[in-house]
């Protein structure tokens, strides 16, 4: 049986050679994201997944340490890529981005079913040397 | 009500606000691969004197607004009183505004208008989106004030600051 930790770094790896939608099938049909801004849906989340990529098209994922108790996992990313498309409205600029991230989620019969997350956005605008007032 | 939800007779309040308010005109640039962009603007202030930084204010729905994400620097020439048709010929989208135009890369490679009353070259400190507009912060790099007398907005139309009269108190003393 695959460990937790084997499915998230197989479910990044994919991403990172597919594409986004890779992503479903490691996903919960009831899954369920906890952003810091609202809930998201598998549907919901992969749009997301998928504007950023088109944002950052050479933009990787990975992970770089987990804690595991049960069906809950806990781990710590980063993601990189070129700012090379529209992204939160802002237009390309062509620059070098890192983020990073602490993810926290629930398995439910070997798929994600619950995720709590949080990661620098703020950071991120930073780089771009961009930072909303509205 | 119109689109930001604001009633639409404050809207038009704020419109005739502004009216009271002269200014300047500018023309805002940027370069990329040698080949100029640019928009009039006359949301433009003083930041700071040291470091000195300006602000431009820049509606995101100009052809040329991408073009400032793109680069890490931007001009602007601050028109003169006998520039009214390099005023006219930026405040229109689309076209090639720089042709026939008299024009030069800065000493940074910014364009910046000939015959202008002021010009600046500046690097980008920060973008700030608000609402319809995003305001670039721009340090100065290069700057040149000609002597030449600028044109001025007013009330939607454009005036010749040269021809200035000082105003004056109730007592007749002028300023």
């Amino acid at each position: 049986m695959t460990s937790h930790k084997e499915t998230i770094l197989e479910l990044w790896i994919a991403v990172n050679r597919d594409g986004p939608e890779a992503m479903r099938r490691y996903l919960s049909p009831d899954y369920l994201r906890h952003g810091s801004d609202r809930d998201y849906g598998a549907d919901d989340w992969l749009e997301v997944l998928a504007d950023r990529q088109n944002a950052f098209s050479d933009n990787t994922t990975s992970v770089d340490d987990f804690v595991i108790e049960g069906d809950r996992v806990a781990y710590r990313w980063h993601a990189e890529g070129t700012h090379t498309g529209t992204y939160l409205r802002i237009p390309p600029t062509g620059k070098r981005v890192r983020a990073g991230g602490l993810t926290l989620l629930r398995f439910e019969q070997g798929l994600i079913r619950e995720e709590w997350a949080s990661w620098n956005k703020t950071t991120v605008l930073h780089v771009l040397g961009v930072m909303p007032i509205i | 009500m119109n689109d930001s939800n604001q009633p639409d007779d404050l809207v038009s309040r704020v419109k005739m606000v502004h009216r009271a308010f002269p200014s300047g005109v500018t023309i805002v640039t940027t370069a990329l691969e040698g080949q100029p962009f640019g928009l009039a603007v006359n949301a433009f202030a003083s930041i700071t004197l040291a470091p000195p930084m300006v602000l431009v204010c820049i509606n995101e729905t100009s052809s040329t607004y991408p073009r400032f994400f793109a680069g890490s620097s931007f001009g602007i020439s601050i028109l003169a009183s006998d520039q009214l048709d390099v005023a006219r010929r930026f405040a229109v989208s689309g076209g090639n505004k720089f042709a026939g135009l008299d024009w030069l890369p800065g000493p940074q490679g910014q364009p910046l208008i000939n015959g202008a009353a002021a010009q600046l070259e500046l690097d980008i400190v920060s973008m700030l989106p608000a609402g319809t507009h995003t305001i670039f912060i721009g340090r100065v790099v290069t700057a040149a004030a000609s002597g030449k007398a600028p044109l001025v907005y007013h009330n939607a139309g454009f005036f010749d600051g040269g021809a200035l009269t000082p105003a004056t108190d109730r007592k007749g003393t002028s300023a």
